[in-house]
């Protein structure tokens, strides 16, 4: 493990769902989370806050997963973090759909909050 | 000769007139002496005996020329004359004394004569009448016999012929079947042959003291008999004259009446009368003329009631029946109606007209009821005998066959005395029943029913073909009903493909009329543009001679596209394809329904599952220990909670899961799939449920690919195995083995669980079914597992079933087809095919 914490953005609508997946990866694996509660604020909260990873909601008000994930490409500054979809929907074509965004991985809804942080590392290659 | 002269000199015999006179006389004259000899015989007799004089002249050959045993019988006669007794056993010389004897004793006055035969020299005899005379001499005394014979054979063969024509005649006029009669000039019977009481059952001194022979007659027809005689008293011979005479015993009988005036010199005045009774034959007649009549009566009228009402006049006014009806039977409500009628004009029969239209006969009812429930023709000779009376106070309920019938009633109060009825038949079923009515008490006439079964037969074809063209009427009307109503379009097409019919429905959605789709091929109504190509499934199927089924997009006249389903379906005519049938219809509502559905799916997931991510994850952490330890209480019912919202998120999963697959569109997606690398994965997926669980993963895999959805079968395999895991006991062991077939493969999942019994071998595909109703809360199964591994399997075109180990566990088997057997184009869903 890093000794260096991972520095993890979780953007979602759903106070609860932050705050799970938040305590899962500060708890569990000892990451630096910050929480952002809507699209708009992902995408300030990530160029300042520079995370290593961001766990992107797709069904959120005003600006959903998809169009943040766009917002985040745009930005030179947020373009090239890696971002894992968190869905709730089970279709397999609209998980394919997701995928071809260019998204580092579609994850389900609900996770595993044990072993959230280790899907996380072994999709990102982290040792 | 010698005693012929000598007595000849002595008498009239010498002299040569009277000589001249014997021997030139026509009958037979023989001289015979005492003794028996014979005389002499004139040339009459040697003709008629056909002996020369010198044959029996000088001879005792009497006898020989009489039949055998007549000169005894004559010699008899002539002794038994004097009284002298006839002794027997005399020779011929005693028996010729005895005679001369008898004669010397007669009177000359006295000439015996006799009937007898003579005998010709051949033997045949011949009648004759003999006299016998005494020849004497001068003195008195007897000299001989003299026998005079006339020959009567042609007296006795006019005799005979006399006697047999009267004999004839009589015979003819006793057993004549004509009745024969003299009449006086008064009218009165001189004779009558027996024929008079066969037809009216008096006999002939009955006959004999009638005052006038016109009394035999019904008082209807007296008065025409009397002019008929008057006419032929007076010189008017009276040839065959009609007369209908009913009798007492309600015949009606039609005769001839002959009648001719006999006078003679010899004769008093008197008339001849001949009668007949033409009964039978007129009725054939009239049956023929029937027959003929109604056969032209049901070509030249293209209505059936007009034609009905035509018969029933034409039977009645052959008859003189006063009154017809045709009642028809309505099968639906199982009673007779009325369908036409006819009456004598001149008795006012419109009330039972009337009160018959608005009748409606039950079967066992009236009379034409009674016919058609017997099947056969019922006579009522005397209505008003089997008519009840009225009881003003009986109960409404009371059984029909004590009330009295209101038509009978009706043909009562219009004068009728006698009914009957006659079911008309067509093939062997019974149409219609024909009802009658006469005011004449009128008896059973079988004749005449033959007569009105001979026209029914005509007219029960008529009503059936009008029947069975009702019924092709209303069918056709049928069916245009329903093909106005349906909303898919339907189209009949001929054997190239173009359209022939079109129905409303058709019409709306390609936008055109039938007159416009008519001659036009129906694939290039559909897909006007022709840039589908060739392959085109729909082209494909209308230019095939099968059943086809698909979904295509057509173009609407108006420009937009409409997605249809089409069912094709070829007609053979004797084996040949004549045509075909096309039918579609608009899905873009079903569509649209899908839409909804998967947006429904979806948003139900998302909105079911955040909240049991937020409630999961929060159960997960805490139950992990990782925010700190707690009791072993709180620790238990946490997990506790977290078990449950474990099992609550499999569910959701696996509703959605089966609803998505079951309308999902399978066959699209399917590709080809290696199913050795589905059961590796499977078997690796479960491997770390199958460690903690104590059991050991055996799997034998075999190069096969189907087609399909990777990952929908690696759920039936998951599935599978997840189920054998969580059925078996700690150290058990499950299998997989798969096994290759001709045209498909097999896999079967082993476990040595706890079995199932084979009454929920089947039931446990079903929704929500598990063996043990503890299974779902113990097992943390949603119930839906098997359900969804079916719905998979079927889609795929294969079948998936369980068995009971022979020792323990089950046996979960999967085929799966190497190729499916829907069409290319076929887009219908391979679930609906088959009916999950």
């Amino acid at each position: 493990m890093n000794s260096v914490p991972r520095r993890i953005l979780i953007i979602d609508d759903e106070e609860d769902i932050r705050a799970v997946a938040a305590m899962s990866l500060e708890s569990i694996a000892g990451w630096r989370v910050e929480l952002a509660c809507s699209g708009a604020q992902g995408v300030v909260q990530a160029e300042s806050f520079q995370p290593e990873a961001i766990l992107l909601d797709v069904m959120m008000p005003d600006m959903d997963g998809p169009a943040t994930f766009r917002e985040l490409q745009r930005n030179a500054a947020t373009a090239k973090i890696p971002v894992l979809l968190l869905t709730a929907k089970s279709q397999k074509s609209e998980r394919a759909r997701l995928a071809t965004l260019g998204v580092a991985a579609v994850l389900e809804k609900p996770f595993d909050p044990l072993t959230l942080h280790r899907q996380i590392a072994d999709i990102l290659g982290w040792s | 000769m010698a005693f012929w002269k000598g007595a000849g000199t002595e008498s009239k015999s010498g002299d040569p007139l009277f000589r001249e006179i014997v021997e030139s006389a026509g009958t037979m004259v023989l001289a015979i002496a005492p003794d028996g000899t014979i005389l002499h015989m004139n040339p009459a007799a040697e003709r008629l005996l056909g002996y020369n004089a010198s044959e029996l002249v000088g001879r005792k050959r009497t006898e020989e020329i009489l039949a055998p045993e007549e000169a005894q019988r004559i010699i008899g006669e002539v002794l038994h004359l004097v009284g002298s007794p006839v002794r027997p056993n005399l020779s011929i010389d005693e028996r010729a004394a005895a005679t001369v004897q008898a004669m010397d004793m007669l009177p000359p006055s006295q000439v015996p004569s006799f009937e007898t035969h003579c005998r010709r020299k051949d033997g045949s005899t011949f009648p004759v009448t003999g006299h016998i005379s005494a020849l004497r001499d001068s003195s008195g005394a007897i000299r001989g016999l003299v026998a005079v014979a006339l020959d009567q054979t042609a007296t006795l063969r006019q005799q005979q012929a006399t006697r047999e024509s009267q004999e004839r005649y009589r015979d003819l006029f006793e057993n004549s079947n004509e009745m024969i009669a003299t009449l006086s000039p008064s009218g009165k019977f001189l004779y009558a042959n027996p024929a008079w009481k066969q037809s009216f059952g008096l006999e002939l001194d009955a006959l004999l003291k009638l005052d006038s022979f016109e009394q035999v007659f019904n008082s209807d027809c007296r008065e025409d008999v009397a002019a008929l005689f008057q006419e032929a008293l007076h010189g008017t011979t009276v040839e065959r004259a009609i007369l209908r005479n009913p009798t007492e015993d309600g015949q009606v009988l039609e005769l001839e009446l002959s009648l001719s005036r006999r006078r003679k010199a010899d004769s008093p005045l008197a008339v001849r009368c001949l009668l007949s009774n033409v009964t039978q034959q007129k009725l054939r007649e009239h049956r023929l003329a029937l027959q003929l009549a109604a056969s032209q009566i049901v070509s030249e009228n293209s209505s059936a009631d007009a034609a009905a009402e035509r018969i029933l006049e034409a039977l009645c006014t052959a008859h003189r029946w006063d009154f017809g009806v045709l009642w028809e039977i309505d099968e639906a409500e199982g009673r007779l109606v009325f369908s036409s009628a006819w009456g004598t004009p001149s008795l006012h029969t419109d009330s039972m007209m009337r009160q018959r239209m608005g009748a409606q006969v039950e079967a066992g009812n009236a009379l034409a009821g009674n016919a058609w429930r017997k099947g056969r023709a019922v006579w009522i000779r005397n209505l008003a005998e089997v008519q009840p009376k009225s009881q003003p106070n009986s109960r409404p309920n009371s059984q029909s066959d004590t009330q009295p019938d209101p038509l009978i009633e009706g043909a009562l109060r219009c004068g009728m005395a006698s009914g009957w009825a006659v079911p008309v038949r067509a093939g062997n079923s019974i149409v219609a029943v024909l009802e009658f009515y006469s005011r004449l008490r009128l008896r059973e006439d079988s004749g005449a029913l033959d007569s009105v079964e001979t026209v029914a037969a005509p007219l029960g074809q008529m009503l059936a073909r009008r029947r069975e063209r009702g019924r092709t009427e209303e069918l056709s009307r049928r069916q245009e009903i329903l093909l106005n109503a349906v909303a898919d379009g339907i189209c009949g097409l001929d054997r190239s493909g173009s359209v022939t019919f079109a129905n409303p429905a058709a019409e709306r959605l390609l936008g055109a009329s039938v007159a416009n789709l008519e001659g036009r091929p129906m694939h290039d109504l559909l897909h006007p543009c022709e840039d589908c190509g060739l392959e085109c499934p729909l082209r494909m199927a209308l230019q095939s001679a099968e059943n086809r089924t698909g979904e295509t997009t057509m173009l609407h006249v108006d420009g937009t596209s409409l997605p249809i389903e089409y069912g094709f379906t070829p007609i053979f005519d004797h084996e040949r394809f004549s045509g075909s049938v096309l039918s579609f219809r608009d899905i873009s509502q079903r569509y649209a329904l899908d839409r909804m559905k998967d947006e429904f799916v979806a948003t139900a997931g998302h909105e079911l599952r955040t909240p049991l991510t937020s409630i999961r994850g929060a159960l997960g952490l805490l139950s992990s220990g990782a925010l700190g330890q707690m009791d072993e209480k709180a620790a238990s019912l946490l997990r506790i909670a977290l078990n449950n919202s474990e099992r609550l998120i499999r569910l959701v999963n696996d509703i959605l899961d089966l609803e998505r697959i079951q309308h999902g569109r399978g066959p699209e997606a399917f590709e080809p799939v290696p199913l050795a690398r589905v059961v590796d994965e499977a078997v690796r997926g479960v491997q770390t449920v199958a460690d903690s669980a104590g059991i050991q993963l055996i799997h034998d895999t075999v190069q096969a690919q189907v087609a399909g959805d990777a990952d929908q079968l690696l759920q039936v395999m998951t599935n599978l195995l997840a189920n054998a895991i969580k059925f078996s006991p700690s150290g058990a062991t499950v299998s997989v083995m798969m096994r290759p077939e001709e045209d498909g493969v097999t896999i079967s999942v082993i476990d040595q669980g706890r079995g199932i019994p084979a009454e929920m071998l089947e039931n446990i595909f079903g929704r929500f079914t598990q063996v043990d109703a503890s299974d779902a809360r113990q097992k943390g199964g949603s119930g839906l597992g098997l359900a969804i591994c079916r719905t998979i399997v079927t889609q795929h075109g294969g079948r998936i079933w369980a068995e009971r180990n022979p020792v323990r566990g089950s046996t979960f088997r999967v085929y799966l087809p190497f190729r499916q057997e829907s069409a290319a184009g076929d887009a219908e869903p391979v679930a609906a095919r088959h009916n999950i």
